[in-house]
């Protein structure tokens, strides 16, 4: 039987040890996939633990038809998308990048950039950032985020190839890819 | 320019290809420099986008949650299944507002004026009250 299954058995039969387990097992992966799609270093932390407290009211729900990996990700993305519809958050705005004093080393500019492609990122559509970022972040197959995300292959292939032309536009714009086309 | 393979150079750089499809889009690739150089974006892409990984605490993590989960419960726990306090506070507005609305409403409507009455007990002209005190009148109404 498969480990998570054995936890979430422990835990519905109300020990928690199960439930324990799962989130030091899964609590990294958790925030850096809220990190990724918000952007925001400073609450995905609390946003990881309002995920698990999702996860530990509505365990009961999950009936082991997919993975459990696969239903968290779901429950991650789908809090992620109410909390930023929720706060309506400000997404830092590339123009806040422009003034950067910065050293110009090699190291420092591949900081910069990767800090232009986070705050980027975060300009793609919700639907299209989500696929985006479990393909990259988390190395997850088409198959596997069709999964997760409930939607059909296909629809992950296209969701991923615009969310790539809308950021590669986004750089493009400002300066940080070349137009090769 | 616009390349019928575009679509399949994302499967390609993800991995996502059978090999017979990978091997023609190889092909098409040292044909192609609209391809080429989309495939070059893309691969930059998937480069540059930071990877994120930390590694937090997972026991500080997981004790923050816990209090969290026994803070949650302690809340349930002392909510009263008929919180009359509660209710209270939501139901008593309802009648000081009416009661306050009456009390407007009432001073708004003027009185309700009985001509009969105003005659007899007078607040005006004329009164039958007048009448009957007023000697020189008595005979008028003896007949």
């Amino acid at each position: 039987m498969d480990q998570d299954l054995i936890c979430i058995e422990k835990f519905k039969s109300g020990d928690m040890e199960g439930f324990e387990m799962l989130v030091k097992k899964y609590q990294n992966m958790v925030i850096n996939i809220v990190r990724s799609l918000t952007g925001n270093a400073h609450d995905a932390e609390d946003l990881a633990q309002e995920v698990f407290m999702k996860v530990y009211h509505n365990i009961g729900k999950f009936r082991g038809e997919s993975k459990f990996s696969s239903w968290l990700y779901r429950v991650t993305v789908n809090s992620t998308y109410d909390h930023l519809r929720r706060s309506k958050q400000k997404i830092s705005s590339l123009d806040e990048f422009d003034n950067f004093d910065i050293a110009d080393t090699r190291e420092n500019q591949d900081i910069l950039a990767k800090e232009l492609v986070q705050q980027a990122l975060t300009k793609v559509p919700y639907e299209y950032r989500s696929a985006l970022v479990l393909k990259e972040i988390e190395g997850l197959s088409y198959q596997e985020i069709a999964e997760s995300l409930k939607i059909s292959i296909g629809t992950v292939e296209s969701r991923i190839f615009r969310g790539r032309q809308i950021l590669k536009e986004i750089l493009i714009k400002k300066g940080v890819l070349k137009n090769e086309m | 320019m616009k390349c019928k393979y575009l679509k399949l150079l994302n499967r390609y750089a993800d991995n996502e290809l059978a090999l017979d499809d990978k091997a023609l889009i190889e092909g098409h690739l040292k044909s192609c420099p609209v391809c080429a150089g989309e495939l070059k974006v893309i691969l930059t892409l998937k480069e540059k986008i930071p990877q994120n990984k930390i590694a937090t605490n997972p026991e500080f993590f997981w004790q923050q949650l816990k209090a969290r989960i026994a803070q949650e419960e302690r809340e349930v726990v002392s909510e009263p299944l008929f919180d009359f306090g509660n209710w209270a506070k939501r139901l008593i507005p309802v009648p000081v507002a009416i009661g306050i609305i009456a009390v407007i409403l009432l001073n708004a409507i003027p009185e309700n004026r009985n001509p009969v009455d105003e005659y007899i007990f007078g607040n005006g002209n004329g009164s039958l009250l007048d009448l009957i005190e007023e000697p020189g009148n008595q005979s008028v109404i003896g007949g």
